[in-house]
């Protein structure tokens, strides 16, 4: 069974180019462009990962990982996007339950490497 | 019958418009050209509302399409070369229209500003082979600065290396955004090579474009410094201001004599920088100048002058800091007490207490 991705991403260009990548690696990808979004997919599918934007509409990343960590219970692991200038929220991210982040502009073979990483801790 | 009603009407309104005084009948033709101009310009908007409205429309389904085509081609396999030369030739013979070429040009700006490793080295290199870098370069001709701006943005983004001349004659453009884009570009595309815009340059550097420059000379890999001696003896002052703070930067202790030279510079800026270099690299060559300078300096400068000197002070110089001990300026005689203190904390005592 393959295992499923929500990206929660606002800029269309890339969320696409990462969910080509994402699919081409075998992954079920899901994206949103905002955080309300992300709340409702996540609690639907329940994703095995969830790689999410610190600055999107409506919801931010941060209260999209609060959601899933304290509202649903969940111990997803959580990928961060950020930019440069946002390292508080990025800790702040962290102190809610984030497993990593990447600063932008990344690398996607990067991300994908530690997609898979992630994983595999995950079903250790 | 109807056409006798409406001649009749017509007429009627014609002579109760003669009866009326030629004051009366201006206003009323002022009033007639309004309300034509006035409808006139509604329609005109509403076309230019519609106008806009289908070019938003047209840009947005562009939009997707290019970013599908782009997207397909970037993850296109070696063994699909093919398909690769196909997405090519489509994609180079959409740029000659300047909608379809403005919107591909954003698309890989874009993704590109996102993306680093080797996808935004493929982005570069596919900029490059579209022939966007032609626009980009035009943009630089333009006569509008923000588009000058734009272009030198674009070509710096793409790490198009062949617009020295373009971007130096830009450094002293009367717009200070694009003179400091010009010069930022500078250091980005030509390293250490890009500073020798400072041997051309006409207008002082401000504070903050010079911590913008430091920081991109920050992330320049390569090591070898070049020599910052002409630039030591510019006649810009801030150019000197901001080589003292390479200096600073780099460690370059070699051109100490150089240093103590300007000491005696006119500007009062270059001197207390330079002061502040000399302190930093202890320099003790530079004690017996910055003590004969010392007494007709500005109170600032004394400030900066008790500084450095302390930072090169032993105990041949515990007779300068006593003699300012009780100087009228509280800064000056914090230093000196401090300096004594960690030179020779008995004898401070003593004269303190005489």
């Amino acid at each position: 069974m393959k295992e499923k991705v929500v990206l929660a991403e606002d800029d269309k260009t890339l969320t696409l180019l990462l969910k080509f990548r994402l699919e081409k690696e075998g992954y079920e990808t899901f994206i949103v462009a905002d955080g309300n979004e992300a709340k409702k997919v996540i609690e639907a599918v329940n994703p095995d990962i969830i790689l999410t934007d610190i600055m999107m509409p409506f919801s931010s990343g941060l209260e999209v990982i609060s959601y899933v960590k304290d509202t649903l219970k969940r111990d997803t692991p959580i990928v961060v996007f950020s930019v440069a200038g946002q390292e508080e929220m990025v800790l702040k991210a962290f102190s809610l339950g984030a497993t990593d982040f990447m600063a932008k502009p990344f690398s996607p073979n990067e991300l994908i490497i530690r997609i898979k990483r992630i994983l595999i801790m995950k079903n250790r | 019958m109807m056409q006798a009603f409406v001649e009749n009407s017509s007429l009627t309104f014609w002579n109760y418009f003669h009866s009326f005084s030629l004051l009366i009948k201006v206003i009323w033709i002022i009033i007639l050209i309004e309300i034509i101009l006035i409808i006139c310009s509604v329609i005109y908007l509403n076309l230019i509302r519609k106008r806009f409205q289908q070019k938003n429309q047209k840009e947005k389904l562009l939009i997707e399409k290019y970013q599908e085509i782009l997207i397909n081609y970037i993850y296109l396999t070696a063994d699909e070369n093919e398909e690769k030369i196909k997405i090519k030739k489509q994609l180079v013979k959409a740029i000659k229209n300047n909608l379809d070429r403005k919107v591909i040009q954003e698309l890989i700006l874009k993704l590109h500003y996102e993306l680093s490793g080797e996808l935004a080295t493929f982005l570069e290199d596919l900029y490059h082979d579209l022939g966007l870098v032609k626009y980009s370069l035009k943009k630089l001709n333009s006569s509008l600065w923000y588009i000058k701006i734009k272009g030198i943005r674009e070509v710096t983004q793409m790490k198009v290396k062949n617009v020295y001349t373009e971007t130096l004659k830009l450094i002293n453009h009367e717009n200070k955004l694009l003179r400091s884009e010009a010069q930022l570009t500078m250091v980005k595309l030509y390293q250490f090579e890009g500073l020798k815009f400072l041997d051309h340059l006409e207008f002082p550097i401000s504070e903050w474009q010079q911590i913008q420059l430091i920081e991109e000379i920050q992330y320049i890999r390569n090591q070898e410094i070049p020599d910052l001696t002409n630039w030591i003896h510019s006649k810009n002052d801030t150019v000197i201001c901001f080589i003292l703070k390479l200096v600073h930067l780099f460690n370059q202790i070699q051109l100490k004599d150089e240093l103590i030279k300007l000491v005696m510079h006119p500007s009062e800026k270059v001197r207390r920088t330079t002061i502040s270099v000399l302190g930093y690299f202890r320099i003790l060559e530079a004690k017996t100048i910055l003590k004969q300078i010392f007494k007709n300096s500005t109170p600032e400068t004394q400030h900066y002058i008790m500084n450095a000197l302390s930072d090169l002070a032993d105990k041949k110089d515990v007779p300068f800091f006593e003699k300012h001990i009780n100087h009228p300026d509280f800064e000056i005689n914090q230093i000196a007490i401090k300096t004594l203190k960690d030179l020779k904390p008995f004898l401070l005592t003593v004269n303190l207490n005489k």
